[in-house]
């Protein structure tokens, strides 16, 4: 009897050869992007978001052509983050145009045509056990997003995740393997040591994160100008590069509310961390070598 | 998947995929091209909605499609509403003094709606909505590419 490889093809439909295919138009939409850096971490509640936004507008403050990607399909918040709720998605000739903000950064998240109290619509076949498919639809979704979108030329793309380590994997697989990961999290044995599980679950898929940001790394007091301690103890550090350790300012809470206007010359030392994390973050891509797309054949 | 006629040896061929009679299956069928004997897959909603989700399509000449929805070339029964409701809007010439279209929502042009149809499915409705907020606040009677454009200048911060 025929063994499984001595049959070419399906019979039929290929549908080896549309996901390939698929994978080819999404690398060929991302081909004007010189760097994918996946903003991740196994915890949620780290910040990853904010700051996801506020390296992205570091980034653009040197002279960067950044955009941000919200791969939270269920909670996106990037637009609103971005002052970019009120701003209708750009259907241009080539596609998806991305949303712009005034000082350049480009942001595509579904909280642009999402109403806060809409949920992401998924119809379906199966009724209920979401949890059989549910997975598979999402990251479809996420790849059509991408292939349909004309994101030009870009030096990089952030793209923040939504929390939990099975979940990164699930997202780097449709990324795919030139993407950078960043890990972020808090100064607190708990959430270092969930981050640390979730280093260990891409090391072990075979991904090296570039380093991560420690965020929260103290309170800062624009009363009297200095940074505080925020968790008692200092925890283990990962073993990884520390790209920054970015404090907790009270402002920027109410900054994301109402959109982040574009960074100016205020210096204050949560800005200056995030400043020095985007130089840090620049030069470890420097060094990084991409490693080739897998063959998924 | 792959299907083989054991008395014959042979990889069986895809003839044909049509929706089932119980809601949410899928009738797939397969012809042995050696002894013609036939057989049919049948699909559990689990087990479509499982393929439908990886956004390919089923069915002879499927793989030769490069848009539209899972199944659509074997499949129109699971397409959804917003589908039908994209094509019937296509085929509409807008109307030169006409605002809206009986369901309340803005007239697109042809030329809006192709590339309203450019993007995914899934957040065409809402893509769609937004754009004929902007274009009410606005002051536009239609969507038209101008519109499109015109829309793009409203950025944020």
């Amino acid at each position: 009897m025929k063994r499984y490889s001595e049959i070419a093809g399906d019979g039929g439909s290929d549908i080896l050869g549309q996901v390939i295919e698929q994978r080819r138009a999404q690398a060929a939409s991302l081909a004007g992007v010189g760097h994918l850096v996946a903003i991740a971490s196994g915890k949620g509640g780290v910040g990853k978001s904010t700051l996801t936004l506020v390296l992205g507008l570091a980034l653009r403050q040197r002279g960067r052509r950044v955009a941000i990607l919200d791969c939270d399909l269920n909670g996106p918040c990037q637009a609103q983050l971005a002052g970019l709720q009120e701003v209708p998605w750009h259907l241009s000739e080539e596609g998806l145009g991305v949303p712009r903000r005034a000082d350049g950064l480009g942001v595509l998240s579904l909280g642009g045509v999402l109403a806060a109290e809409q949920p992401m619509p998924l119809d379906s076949v199966a009724q209920g056990d979401a949890h059989t498919w549910r997975a598979t639809r999402e990251m479809a979704m996420l790849s059509q997003l991408i292939t349909a979108t004309s994101w030009g030329e870009l030096d990089l793309l952030l793209v923040d995740l939504p929390p939990g380590s099975e979940r990164t994997l699930h997202h780097l697989g449709v990324l795919g393997a030139r993407t950078s990961v960043v890990l972020v999290t808090l100064p607190s044995a708990l959430a270092t040591g969930v981050v640390s599980r979730s280093l260990g679950a891409l090391r072990a898929a075979g991904h090296e994160p570039l380093g991560y940001l420690e965020n929260m790394a103290g309170y800062y007091c624009r009363d009297c100008g200095e940074v505080r301690s925020l968790f008692p103890e200092a925890p283990r550090s990962l073993d990884l590069p520390c790209l920054g350790s970015i404090p907790f300012d009270p402002e920027w809470a109410e900054r994301g509310d109402r959109g982040w206007p574009p960074l100016g010359e205020e210096r204050d030392p949560a800005l200056e961390a995030v400043g020095h994390a985007a130089e840090a973050l620049l030069a470890s891509l420097a060094h990084r070598e991409s490693p080739e797309e897998e063959d998924p054949r | 998947m792959k299907f083989l006629c054991v008395a014959c040896d042979e990889a069986m061929k895809l003839q044909d995929a049509m929706p089932a009679e119980d809601p949410g299956t899928l009738a797939v069928v397969y012809c042995c091209p050696e002894c013609d004997r036939q057989m049919a897959m049948l699909t559990n909603p689990w087990e479509t909605q499982l393929v439908q989700s990886l956004g390919v399509k089923i069915g002879p000449g499927a793989e030769s499609e490069s848009t539209g929805c899972p199944f659509a070339g074997a499949v129109q029964g699971l397409q959804s509403a917003e589908t039908e409701s994209l094509s019937t809007s296509e085929t509409t010439s807008p109307p030169a003094s006409a605002e809206v279209t009986a369901e309340g929502a803005l007239v697109w042009t042809p030329a809006a709606l192709a590339r309203l149809e450019r993007i995914p499915e899934f957040v065409r409705p809402m893509a769609r909505q937004g754009i004929e907020h902007w274009a009410r606040d606005h002051g536009w009677p239609q969507v038209t590419e101008e519109v499109l454009e015109a829309a793009r200048g409203g950025m944020g911060l």
